[in-house]
């Protein structure tokens, strides 16, 4: 399990975590979005003890990462950057690894490498930056922590790749029970893959919740009633967002779905229509709840 | 490998357990038929194995599928299971109509929708 308790980071005075707290069960998928600059690479550093909080928690399995060789054992980080091993060949990075965790399975590195068409010897300065990504990704999962993270992770992958690597990620999640975090500017591949999703803005967590309680329990519904309704008509259910355009009544509500056809039967609608709705608009209407401007998120 | 094709913004759990209850109540998928494995199917869509877990129990509290542990998961033979399945689905809709007649919805125009869904139907069973 991870829990991030209140974890502020700075960097030149500025803070680029401003308290956030995520809690992640192990076995989990979990889905890091937000913006560039939102905290989300500060957040998986602090994770992968790259880096010591200014102030709050970071605990893996209730241990800190940070300066504890043992727990840096656990994860992998599947870093944004991989200019570091721009000297190395596709073996001498296996090797690097190899030495690092103790349990590297080279049987399972051989399984992966043979699923991709890399060449062994050649440096990695030569590769291309999907190259670089699926020799650190094989590596990665060959470690067999775990913890897995990874930072833009399908970035410069294409899609016969991403299918390659998410089946690798099936395998060591039903295998070993791996814990993945996947930062993405990307919904569409976190809501096919992940369990939970957290939204960082501006280094504070916006949302932190299971995707399914997220996208089951948002409608977007269309209705008409024989006199005017506001806000207020619903008892009992959150309407976070209402508009009439002409007669018809335009709401978008979050609760289950039986309890929402059940408050709005009470005004005698003269037509109910649900609608589910994206993740992506779900985000748009309750940052605006939380009083974002989501034309700001990027 | 499940022939199901996921669209839509609802939980893909949600069209899972409706993709599935279909090719059962279509007889695509027969009565003591072996589900594929959780691995196979979170492998076949790139999608999360939990998910699929979870969508597999919800089959089988629905009694369209029964596990045997350490074998897997097969298709119910409870014939009643799927006549269930459709008498719920003809009460909903029922229902639907009713609404849609009352706010004075024409009976060609549902008769063109119907037609519109089947057409729809039949294109996403056989696209891959």
């Amino acid at each position: 399990m991870i829990e991030i308790k209140n974890a502020v980071m700075q960097f030149d005075e500025k803070n680029a975590l401003d308290g956030v707290s995520i809690t992640i069960p192990a076995g989990c998928a979990y889905g890091l979005l937000g913006s560039n600059g939102a905290g989300k690479s500060t957040l998986l550093r602090l994770l992968s003890g790259i880096y010591k909080p200014v102030s709050g928690e970071v605990l893996i399995d209730g241990n800190v990462v940070f300066d504890n060789a043992a727990m840096k054992e656990r994860v992998f980080f599947i870093n944004d950057e991989t200019a570091q091993f721009n000297n190395m060949t596709l073996t001498d990075l296996k090797n690097y690894f190899k030495r690092f965790y103790g349990t590297f399975s080279e049987e399972l590195w051989q399984k992966l490498y043979s699923t991709l068409n890399l060449p062994l010897k050649k440096r990695l300065s030569t590769f291309s930056k999907g190259m670089k990504r699926q020799a650190v990704v094989i590596c990665g999962i060959a470690c067999k922590t775990p913890y897995l993270f990874l930072d833009e992770a399908f970035d410069g992958l294409d899609p016969t790749m991403r299918i390659i690597v998410k089946q690798m990620l099936i395998d060591a999640m039903m295998d070993t029970g791996l814990t993945v975090i996947f930062s993405s500017h990307n919904l569409g591949e976190i809501d096919e893959f992940c369990d939970r999703v957290g939204l960082l803005h501006a280094g504070k967590v916006v949302f932190d919740r299971e995707l399914d309680s997220v996208k089951g329990n948002v409608f977007k519904i269309q209705t008409a009633f024989d006199a005017p309704v506001t806000k207020e008509s619903f008892a009992g259910i959150d309407v976070l967002h209402i508009e009439n355009i002409g007669s018809i009544t335009h709401l978008i509500v979050r609760g289950e779905r039986e309890e929402v056809r059940a408050a709005v039967e009470k005004l005698s609608p003269k037509l109910y229509d649900e609608v589910p709705l994206s993740l992506e608009e779900i985000f748009i209407y309750e940052m605006e709840v939380l009083g974002y401007d989501s034309s700001k998120l990027g | 490998m499940l022939n199901i094709r996921f669209e839509g913004k609802s939980p893909i759990y949600e069209q899972l357990f409706r993709g599935i209850s279909r090719l059962v109540s279509a007889g695509e998928l027969s009565p003591n038929e072996k589900l594929p494995a959780v691995r196979e199917v979170a492998k076949q869509f790139g999608i999360n194995p939990n998910t699929v877990q979870k969508a597999y129990a919800q089959l089988e509290q629905a009694g369209l599928i029964y596990s045997i542990p350490a074998k897997g998961s097969y298709v119910s033979d409870r014939k009643e299971t799927a006549a269930a399945v459709k008498e719920e689905a003809l009460r909903n809709a029922e229902k639907s109509l009713r609404e849609a007649f009352s706010a004075g919805v024409g009976f060609d125009e549902i008769v063109s929708l119907a037609e519109k869904i089947v057409g729809e139907e039949r294109d996403g069973g056989t696209d891959d």
